[in-house]
């Protein structure tokens, strides 16, 4: 393999790029789903594959191909040759790459148990087990799922700089989901949420997530939400917990601080971000209110977004986003560092942000794992506090402007507070709010012991679409003065 | 492209293998060829090129199931694959609701050459002519791909077809505001550069935008929308409405006695047609059902909904033929190539029909805010502006609504003449497209902005 890759840079060098780099990757998938007690999906899927990105002048050029061989390598990194070419035809701009160590070395994701050795049968098993304890806790379920994913991640980075770095990342996860139906009402409770959870952990993640004992409470949520209140139009205090809090901050923060997407690169599909208007001020922007810490964290344990090294070679770090309210650091990569160094006479290193989906695709800016630091509230505390107002819980739906400033979200589920105690549940929840407003009303966070890592596999960005996965670690937080309604009228 | 004769070949191979092993097998193979091109202020920064391939292959053993893929097509890649599959149906539970499509044969060459031919230099002159063209920044992105697919099951059928698509599309800004173009065809030569790029500068006006939402109070507009919204809330109705899956399940808004019943304005007529050429096309289904015209709404009647013959057989039904690919099976079945009826009417007399209402040309991040009632929500982008007595009077800053889509389809008051919408993000061998017409519609629900 590593013959494979040096050739794939040699081709590149001879033909005049000024850098190159190639992933060779391999990746396993297994997914089993059940629907209404039967196995509906047991899936097992290997690809691999190869991926040569070059700079040619002050042109980038990308060719992947399936076919893992010497000339189709040759092939391919001539071809990424004469894209880059292309690239140079329109008008130049240019490009350097801030310097890096060159490293030769492993990582591999910590785990206890490989997933793709548990037997089948027992896979099989728990989510079937999960299924009856849904069936047996509520009667007006119209639909029962269970499911676990799993992925196997074998990566090799050369680059034309020497530096060679193999990684093998595992991924494990599942989740259930509840569909509940009575009179032309419908609703849905899930654990930990509708797309699953998913964490860079062997199969003890899954045990961990005790599916077989979550599985009778999903159910019955999901009856009780039929006889629920819709959730009363009003301007409230609302508090969220972290299946929701996960989805807020990957929106409303994560995409914004992408320094490619600052930069305009993202304009042809998902749009900007409001903090190229602010971009001077980095540092010292106010971004949310004191108790607010964020960081990016690609060395978290567990993380989703948890690697080595990112597919430039840049290691994977601990990154301050947001420091006491004030935005101080963004997710950048070796083109986008030095433009904002040069813009703003600054001497940032690269955040090591730089990861593709699969070895078809270019590495972009991605999140890694974008976590909200845990304030030293119980979360009794919290709510005693709160006269009036409502708790949001496990993410329904999602929807962010071009620039990242007016958000709207619907949760699965809610409960009234009153005079500091929890009351009735409520349906049909969303809120909406812009932003800056949003984070700086935030006025008290939970503490350690209620910090949770949630983790998504299908976070989009780029043409064609890359969905990769991301981590983001929280605790449940309060914020004032939030627009909160129901979904439907 | 591998070619019609070998890709056929090596699923007969693949079949010929999984038969003495497996009561049913079936199988769909993938060929893709992508050249992309992107562009961000006016300068070319993401240029790719892809060539992928796949093979998913799903086996039956005692009515149990099992999947595997693989992205190589050698025999030893390919009856390891089986072997996985055939594992993986030793655990599964037995199923009952399954039986085979009838056998079906084709072969459809439905690909063009000049689009097949198109180089990254090619795109980039053209993308250079167009930066050259106009003053405005220049992002947006164009691309070409051709594919191939191979249906085939152990009881008979084998279904080919390839295909291409040319696709370009343009955001203009001139530092205020912005337009957003879209064009494609099946082939490159086709594509009419002038027309996307005067479409897309039409839009980037010199005036402030206004915001509406400053009093933050929730409003009702009528709205104008262009074809590219339209699409955009069509293939929402249709992923969650029309789905056989969520109807079954009781995620539809089409509920159980439905069928016949009146839901929306006489004036909506809505079908499924992937032999149409004013779509892109695709002769047949990922189980190798041949494709047909399926109406799913006629004068505001529903009268049919999405099946492939998984969940046609739970209500003792035919498929439709809209099963999605094999690996996919799981999310139901999905009409791809929309038509809905279009009016006489030219977008401007929409406007010039207006005494105070909303111009939309297309959303941005659109999503379900609720599923069965299809309630969606999102913002407006590149180009959306406030009618006065019949005219675009100045830009707005973009708005989010919160509305649902059965209902406002209750509310359309004018149609203009349908064009074809085609903006993939996603660049699989399945050829999808909306064929719409614009649409005036009564009493849009509002409830908030970007802001300034
Ligand atoms: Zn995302």
């Amino acid at each position: 393999m590593k013959e494979l890759a040096y050739k794939a840079i040699d081709v590149a060098i001879a033909n005049k790029a000024r850098y190159a780099d190639i992933r060779l990757v391999l990746e396993q998938e297994e997914e089993i789903k059940t629907r209404n007690g039967i196995v509906e999906k047991s899936f097992y899927g290997e690809k691999e594959g190869f991926g040569i990105r070059l700079l040619y002048d002050n042109g980038w050029g990308f060719a992947s191909s399936s076919l893992v061989a010497s000339e189709e390598i040759e092939r391919k990194a001539k071809e990424a040759i004469e894209i880059a070419k292309a690239t140079n035809y329109v008008k130049e701009k240019p490009i350097s790459l801030a310097p890096t160590q060159v490293v030769e070395a492993n990582y591999k994701t910590p785990y206890q148990k490989d997933p793709f050795e548990v037997k089948q049968d027992q896979k099989i098993d728990l989510l079937l087990k999960c299924d009856q304890a849904m069936q047996e806790a509520s009667k007006k379920l119209v639909s029962r799922q269970a499911s676990l994913k799993f992925r196997k991640i074998k990566k090799i980075f050369a680059s034309s700089e020497g530096s060679l770095l193999e990684q093998e990342l595992v991924l494990s996860g599942g989740g259930l989901v509840a569909i509940a139906s009575e009179d032309g009402e419908t609703q849905v409770r899930s654990y930990p949420k509708r797309d699953g959870n998913f964490a860079s952990m062997g199969y003890e993640f899954v045990e961990h997530l005790d599916f077989v004992g979550n599985a009778a409470k999903v159910a019955r949520e999901a009856e009780e939400l039929l006889k629920a209140n819709p959730c009363e139009a009003k301007e409230t205090t609302v508090i969220l917990y972290p299946s929701q809090l996960y989805l807020q901050i990957h929106e409303s923060i994560g995409h914004g601080i992408e320094l490619d997407r600052i930069f305009g690169s993202e304009q042809s599909l998902a749009g900007g971000s409001f903090i190229s208007q602010i971009l001077n001020k980095l540092g010292s922007f106010k971004y949310a209110s004191p108790c607010v810490n964020v960081t990016a964290d690609a060395t978290l344990a567990g993380g989703l977004g948890t690697f080595g090294w990112d597919d430039e070679g840049i290691p994977g770090q601990k990154v301050d986003i947001i420091k006491e309210g004030m935005l101080v650091g963004l997710l950048t990569s070796r083109e986008t560092i030095t433009t904002l160094n040069t813009l703003l006479g600054r001497n940032y290193s690269p955040s090591g942000a730089m990861r593709a989906s699969s070895y078809s695709k270019i590495p972009l800016i991605r999140m890694t794992n974008i976590n909200l630091l845990p304030g030293e509230y119980e979360l009794e505390a919290m709510i005693d506090e709160v006269k009036d107002g409502v708790i949001l819980d496990t993410n329904y739906s999602w929807s962010i402007d071009e620039l990242r400033k007016n958000f709207s979200f619907g949760t699965e589920i809610g409960w009234e507070i009153k005079n500091g105690k929890i009351r009735d549940m409520i349906k049909n929840p969303f809120y909406t709010g812009q932003t800056l407003e949003f984070w700086n009303s935030c006025d008290a966070i939970a503490n350690k012991n209620y910090f949770e890592v949630y983790g998504t596999l299908t976070c989009g960005k780029g043409l064609p679409e890359q969905l990769i996965h991301v981590g983001h670690a929280c605790s449940p937080a309060r914020f004032r003065n939030v627009r909160v309604g129901s979904r439907v009228r | 492209m591998i070619g019609a004769d070998r890709l056929m070949e090596v699923a007969m191979k693949i079949l010929d293998y999984s038969k003495p092993r497996a009561e049913y097998t079936e199988l769909n193979l993938y060929t893709m060829e992508l050249g992309l091109t992107r562009v961000a202020d006016s300068a070319i920064h993401q240029n790719v090129s892809e060539s992928e391939k796949k093979l998913v292959v799903r086996v039956m053993k005692d009515k149990k199931l099992g999947t595997a893929s693989t992205n190589s097509f050698n025999e030893s890649k390919f009856k390891k694959t089986i072997e996985e599959a055939l594992e993986r149906a030793d655990y599964a539970s037995s199923i009952e609701d399954f039986e085979p499509p009838k056998p079906y044969k084709t072969c459809s060459e439905l690909f063009f050459e000049s689009t097949a031919n198109y180089t990254p230099k090619q795109k980039a002159e053209t993308v250079n002519s167009v930066v050259e063209k106009t003053r405005l920044r220049v992002d947006g992105k164009f691309s070409t791909s051709v594919g191939e697919v191979v249906v085939a099951n152990s009881a008979g059928t084998l279904a080919y077809a390839n295909f291409s698509d040319a696709n370009l599309s343009l955001i203009l800004t001139n530092g205020i505001t912005s337009g957003y173009a879209n064009i494609a065809n099946e082939d490159v030569s086709k594509l009419n550069l002038e027309e996307v790029v005067n479409e897309a500068a039409s839009k980037c006006m010199q005036k402030e935008p206004i915001d509406l939402f400053e009093d933050r109070e929730e409003k009702y507009f009528d709205v104008v929308l262009e074809p590219y919204a339209v699409a955009d809330w069509l293939e929402y109705l249709a992923y969650l409405g029309l789905n056989a899956l969520h109807y079954q399940e009781n995620e539809s808004f089409i509920e159980r006695g439905d069928l016949g019943k009146k839901l929306f304005g006489s004036n909506i007529t809505l079908w499924d047609d992937s032999l149409d050429i004013r779509g892109y096309r695709m002769p047949f289904d990922f189980e190798g059902t041949p494709k047909e015209k399926i109406v799913f709404v006629e004068e505001g009647v529903v009268k049919n909904l999405a099946y492939d013959s998984f969940l046609a057989k739970k209500e003792n039904k035919s498929t439709t033929g809209h099963a999605l690919p094999l690996e996919n099976r799981d999310e139901g079945a999905i009409p791809l190539n929309l038509f809905l009826e279009g009016g006489e009417a030219t977008m401007n007399e929409l406007i010039s029909s207006t005494e105070l209402g909303i111009y939309i040309t297309r959303f941005h991040y659109t999503n379900p805010a609720d599923r069965k009632k299809v309630v969606l929500t999102g913002l407006t982008r590149d180009g959306t502006f406030l009618i006065e007595n019949g005219k675009i009077k100045y830009p707005l800053v973009n708005l989010r609504y919160l509305q649902s889509v059965p209902e406002a389809f209750n509310r359309v008051t004018m149609l203009s003449r349908q064009r074809l919408i085609h903006d993939p993000y996603i660049y699989l061998p399945i050829p999808r497209s909306t064929v719409t017409p614009g649409l005036k519609i009564k009493h849009v629900r509002f409830i908030g902005s970007m802001r300034k």
